[in-house]
């Protein structure tokens, strides 16, 4: 890319985001700093003189680190295992392991309560197993709350860390490690010396998103009533009819906290990179284990996908059950749920609003992302590493504060009323899900762009490409791994995205599938049955695309990710 | 012909893993698309183009909505011969509503400040002022003018009607002018008497003295609860009122509202106190040199005590607070608490649910006697609907007989909702006739009978709404871990009498204080000086509970 070009892509994704995320952020957040008419960083301050508003950073910041740590252990083996290995079910082992992302939004709470209550299955199978007593049982969601949560969060997020270490491990050069055991290097300081170091950039990648999300997650805290960490204090304050400024404080602090943290891990982490030369010279160097070592390797992945399942498996029982209680499974089945979910006059026009919205959006981010880790990476530009942080920060946002940003700023005389025409929210929405979901697209480029030469690049344009071509040639096709798992993840959590469709999408025939869900939820009585059946239809055709994009990209994708 | 498929084999071998992998793939994302379309409905009449559309602001639930849709397009059918569609907008509970209607506003009223008066917009002057309750539009200051400018003008946010949420929503929404008079009341004057909509039951109000809203249903709160789960507590006697929930064996199995997100959580708790002043007034003795005003001020200091104190050990029994109305009786059916705050309509609800065959039902729901007052959720016109005809029609329909009939009717009895009964109960007190109660889905619930067993005193706490709102934050919200590891600690010591105290002890924000420099402190409108108080509140209980364990620890 030339310079010129360097520069425009830096203007433009700076002023996109200055424009739909900090300026959004602002128009919510300003009555915390602007008071009568003038600016004071009053609140900010009062935020660091409030113990519960320090414990609530503290036990944030611990969720965070060992929700990271937590995630880290489940991954990496399962990545290596299935880059080195050849196992029974791989193939379709290695997709599954990713379907833990998708938890349709308000019917994973009751999922897990099914689950984990004091009445719940896990409860009454202990007591059929003569393991508990059922008139004295375990309350696992209401005891040990703060461990409960790292572990729902590394469950949860461990998939992320494992697609960029996947995608990491594919770039790797196998000649490098085999250099090494010809140099006589034993297997593990092999591990330690040569391979982690090469993968550091997909870890980084990985990590700092499941720090950010499991630093700033609102939903998993709230299924353990835990309410004295950073994410619940904003939640509850913004909702508090009183009109308390200080929550908006607090978002603040934490946005600074992030980027604080981000900061300093990237100069721990994510500094030690190492390019290759050239992609691996080799096809596929799996290798095929011994029957029993084999089905242990298959053995690991069914146990993590098992426990990482349970939320999804209490949905899924719960969108069938006529009624569920103290049993293990539902005492009686029934197909009611879906017949009148999925026959809702919402469902079917908001699956179609879905869709669009969501590839709309992924697309977009992956413009954004391929030029802003561009501009990151390989270019030299003062101000690049604000860019990457900018592009990070989404992930800390809580998402009612972007929502009613977006909201302020598309109404009727201001500024960008043309977003949103006749209320109808489809630019806005795309907007508002592509900056959202932004940060998976942007660690997944820049981790690919990390881990490929400049010089193949260099190499195409001394032989007369052009910037342009020589990215959209050479580039482009190498990291192309990196940037389907960032899309895929982004298209995901688009179609999941709750905040941005609640308040944006108001009028019912662009309600987007999660609006549907919310709508079925408030059903009198048979709600939250309605709201998981829907949630199911989201989770199969949600799972259905990811494992039907391995099997359409076929080999190249197998190639790609040494599947 | 025959040849041709004759040639082609399809044998064992041609399914090879991969085709079977791949097909199978194909067949699962085609029946997942398919379904939603096989199962889609026919298009209704009333899904065609609809000659108006009435636009709705709401966070009622979704089968009120579809009841209330349908119903009101047949009316408007029969009457007018037109087809009127009703357009929910449904952005989330009370406080997004209420942030989505003043940004709405915010936006409007600057567009028509700028374009159709032509002058400067400032934020803080201008934008702050124009919808304030507390600036007075007669007054010269550019707050004054913007305020008066807005209240002259038929500013308006394409919304026609508000609807539901409880009355604190409304009151609030009226007094920044965002409400106006629909008319129902100079239509159908003869409805309101007390006859068939009094003006006040119970000293609550049935809608606005300035006609900007009116009641259409009524609720309260009650206790909703889990036969097995007290069984296994070993709790004999069901909670049938709030003191019960207090009982120490109900530890981390109470689930309660959460006062600082919903006003009619806030006055659930505000008549709990008012309970325990009555009970005040019926236990205490007065003394000789006592005047009856000062005897029942006294009573009314220590109700207000006692109730701060019940709250405590209320609130160190629950397991969460929640703004969710739906999540309560939920929880108390699956046996994730034993019992919880509870609306009415979700509670029978709930425990028409899970009913066996045999009538019994494991969840029961109960509005305890003399602790719940009876209040209205309201309707509203928003200032410049763009339909208020019709939003006048769609009031008076809902107010009239055959509208009021849906709110408890059961489902397909004539005139009442068609698919599910929403089980709350019509305002109109003439409709509770022998006839009708035939059709009702809870014909034992009598609330104008209900609503005399409690008489609130509004001067006692009304005053106080915003305080009790704010003290229960500090008190039990914010120093919630402590609150309940020190009632754990209080439990495992059997109550040390000197800890006990220390934990009760909230003298520092009695009746006097309460309704002095708190009060005083939250109307200001000064931020900075309730944030500060907030956090004193909050440290002084917090340090309260950490000694209570400190010193039941000691046994003292």
């Amino acid at each position: 890319m030339s310079k010129s070009l360097s520069i425009g892509v830096f203007a433009f994704t700076v002023a996109f985001l200055l424009t739909f995320f900090v300026y959004p952020i602002w128009i919510t957040i300003r009555e915390a700093f602007i008071v009568d008419g003038e600016f004071t960083p009053y609140y900010f301050l009062q935020v660091f003189q409030n113990p519960l508003y320090l414990e609530g950073l503290k036990n944030a910041f611990l969720i965070g680190l060992f929700t990271t740590v937590g995630s880290l252990i489940l991954s990496i083996p399962l990545a290596v295992v299935s880059n080195r290995f050849l196992f029974p079910g791989k193939t379709i082992l290695s997709t599954l392991v990713l379907i833990p992302l998708i938890l349709p939004p308000f019917v994973g709470a009751i999922g897990v309560k099914q689950i984990l209550g004091q009445n719940g299955a896990f409860n009454v199978l202990l007591s059929k197993l003569g393991l508990m007593d059922m008139n004295d049982p375990t309350d696992w969601l209401g005891e040990g709350r703060l461990l409960g949560i790292v572990i729902m969060n590394a469950l949860h997020l461990y998939p992320i860390l494992y697609l960029n270490v996947t995608a990491a491990l594919a770039n790797l050069d196998p000649a490098m490690e085999e250099a090494a055991e010809n140099l006589g290097c034993p297997a593990w300081k092999r591990f330690l010396k040569i391979t982690l170091p090469l993968t550091m950039p997909g870890i980084f990648a990985g990590g700092t998103i499941v720090f950010i999300w499991s630093f700033t997650e609102l939903g998993v805290p709230l299924i353990f009533d835990f309410t004295r960490v950073t994410s619940v204090q904003i939640f509850d304050g913004i909702k508090d009819i009183g009109g308390n400024p200080l929550p908006y404080a607090l978002v603040a602090v934490l946005l600074v906290t992030t980027v604080i943290i981000f900061a300093i891990s990237k100069l721990l982490f994510g500094r030690s990179h190492f390019t290759m030369s050239g992609r691996a010279s080799m096809a596929s160097y799996a290798r095929r284990l011994p029957a029993w070592q084999g089905f242990l390797c298959s053995a690991a992945f069914c146990f993590v996908i098992f426990l990482a399942v349970i939320p999804h498996i209490g949905v899924v029982l719960n969108s069938v059950a006529a009624d569920w209680y103290k049993s293990i499974f539902p005492e009686s089945y029934t197909l009611a749920h879906f017949n009148t979910a999925l026959g809702h006059e919402l469902t079917v026009p908001s699956i179609g609003n879905s869709l669009k919205y969501a590839s709309l959006s992924t697309l977009f981010d992956i413009l954004l992302g391929l030029g802003i880790a561009y501009v990151v990476v390989r270019t030299t530009l003062p101000g690049r590493q604000i860019l990457d942080s900018l592009a990070m920060l989404p992930l800390a946002v809580p998402g009612l504060v972007l929502a009613f940003g977006y909201l302020a700023m598309t109404r009727e005389g201001q500024p960008f009323a043309w977003l949103m025409p006749n209320e109808n929210p489809t630019m806005i929405l795309v907007v508002a899900y592509a900056v959202r979901r932004l940060p998976y697209v942007v660690r997944s480029a820049a981790a690919g762009y990390q881990q490929t030469s400049v010089t193949l690049e260099e190499a195409a344009q001394n032989l007369g490409a052009s910037p342009v071509r020589a990215l959209q040639r050479i580039t482009i096709p190498l990291i192309a791994a990196n940037l389907i798992a960032g899309g895929l993840l982004a298209f995901a959590f688009a179609m999941l995205e709750v905040s941005d469709s609640l308040i944006l999408a108001q009028k019912q025939e662009f309600y987007p599938i999660t609006k549907a869900i919310y709508a079925l939820y408030s059903s009198l009585g048979d709600g939250p049955y309605l709201a998981s059946a829907l949630g199911v239809w989201a989770m199969i055709f949600l799972a259905i695309t990811i494992i039907g994009a391995g099997l359409m990209l076929g080999k190249r994708l197998g190639a790609l990710f040494r599947i | 012909m025959k040849e041709f498929f004759s040639n082609i084999k399809i044998t064992r071998e041609s399914f090879t893993p991969e085709v079977i992998r791949n097909l199978a793939v194909l067949l699962a994302l085609i029946i997942t698309i398919a379904a939603p379309f096989v199962l889609r409905p026919a298009k209704a009449g009333h899904a065609r183009k609809p000659d108006k559309t009435l636009v709705i602001l709401s966070p009622h639930n979704e089968t009120i909505r579809a009841e209330f849709s349908e119903a009101f397009y047949q009316h408007m059918l029969n009457r007018d011969d037109i087809r009127v569609r009703l357009d929910w907008r449904t952005p989330g509970g009370t406080s997004e509503i209420e942030k989505f209607i003043d940004s709405s506003f915010r936006a409007s009223f600057e567009n028509h400040w700028k374009k159709e008066l032509g002058k400067e917009w400032k934020n803080a002057e201008i934008g702050d002022s124009f919808n304030s309750r507390k600036v007075d539009p007669n007054g010269d200051s550019p707050g004054a003018i913007a305020r008066q400018a807005f209240l002259d003008s038929n500013v308006g946010i394409g919304v026609d009607v508000l609807f539901g949420g409880g009355e604190y929503p409304f009151v609030i929404q009226a007094e920044k002018g965002h409400l106006v008079d629909s008319g129902v009341f100079d239509r159908r004057a003869e409805w309101f008497t007390d006859e068939i909509i009094p003006a006040e039951v119970s000293g609550e109000r049935f809608y606005d003295p300035d006609r900007r809203w009116l009641g259409n249903c009524l609720s309260s709160f009650g206790i909703v609860y889990n036969i097995d789960s007290l069984a296994r507590l070993g709790i004999e006697n069901p909670p049938l009122q709030w003191s019960d929930l207090g009982d120490p064996r109900y530890l981390r199995q109470v689930a309660l509202a959460d006062p600082t997100k919903s006003g009619s959580a806030t006055k659930a708790f505000e008549m709990l106190i008012q309970q325990k002043m009555h009970e005040a007034a019926l236990n205490l003795k007065r003394k000789d040199f006592e005047t009856e005003e000062e005897f029942v001020q006294r009573a009314v200091r220590r109700g207000w005590i006692d109730g701060l104190n019940l709250i405590q050990s209320i609130s160190a029994n629950a397991r969460y607070f929640t703004d969710s109305s739906a999540k309560i009786p939920l929880d108390v059916a699956q046996g994730n608490a034993a019992a919880g705050m509870c609306i009415d309509f979700y509670g029978r609800t709930i425990n028409e649910l899970v009913r066996e065959k045999d009538g019994t039902s494991r969840v029961q729901y109960f509005t305890p006697l003399g602790g719940s007052s009876i209040s209205v959720d309201p309707i509203a016109m928003f200032r410049g609907a763009p339909e208020p005809e019709l939003a006048l029609d769609f009031i008076e329909f809902f107010l009239s007989e055959s509208g009021q009939k849906l709110w408890n009717y059961k489902a397909g009895t004539p005139g009442g909702p068609t698919r599910r009964s929403l089980r709350r109960l019509p305002i109109r007190k003439d409709l509770y006739t022998e006839e009708n109660l035939a059709f009702f889905a809870d014909p034992e619930e009598f609330p104008y009978e209900t609503a005399v067993q409690f008489e609130y005193v509004r001067d006692w706490t009304s005053p106080a709404f915003d305080a009790i709102r704010f003290i229960l934050r500090c008190m039990v919200l914010d120093a919630h871990e402590e609150l309940q590891e020190a009632w754990q600690v209080l439990i495992e010591n059997d109550f040390p009498p000197d800890a006990t105290r220390t934990f009760y002890s909230v003298g520092f924000v009695d009746y006097d204080k309460s309704l002095g420099y708190i009060s005083d402190r939250l109307k200001s409108g000064y931020k900075p000086g309730e944030v500060t108080l907030a956090r004193q509140l909050t440290n002084q209980f917090r340090s309260n509970y950490r000694r209570a364990i400190r010193m039941a620890e000691r046994g003292q």
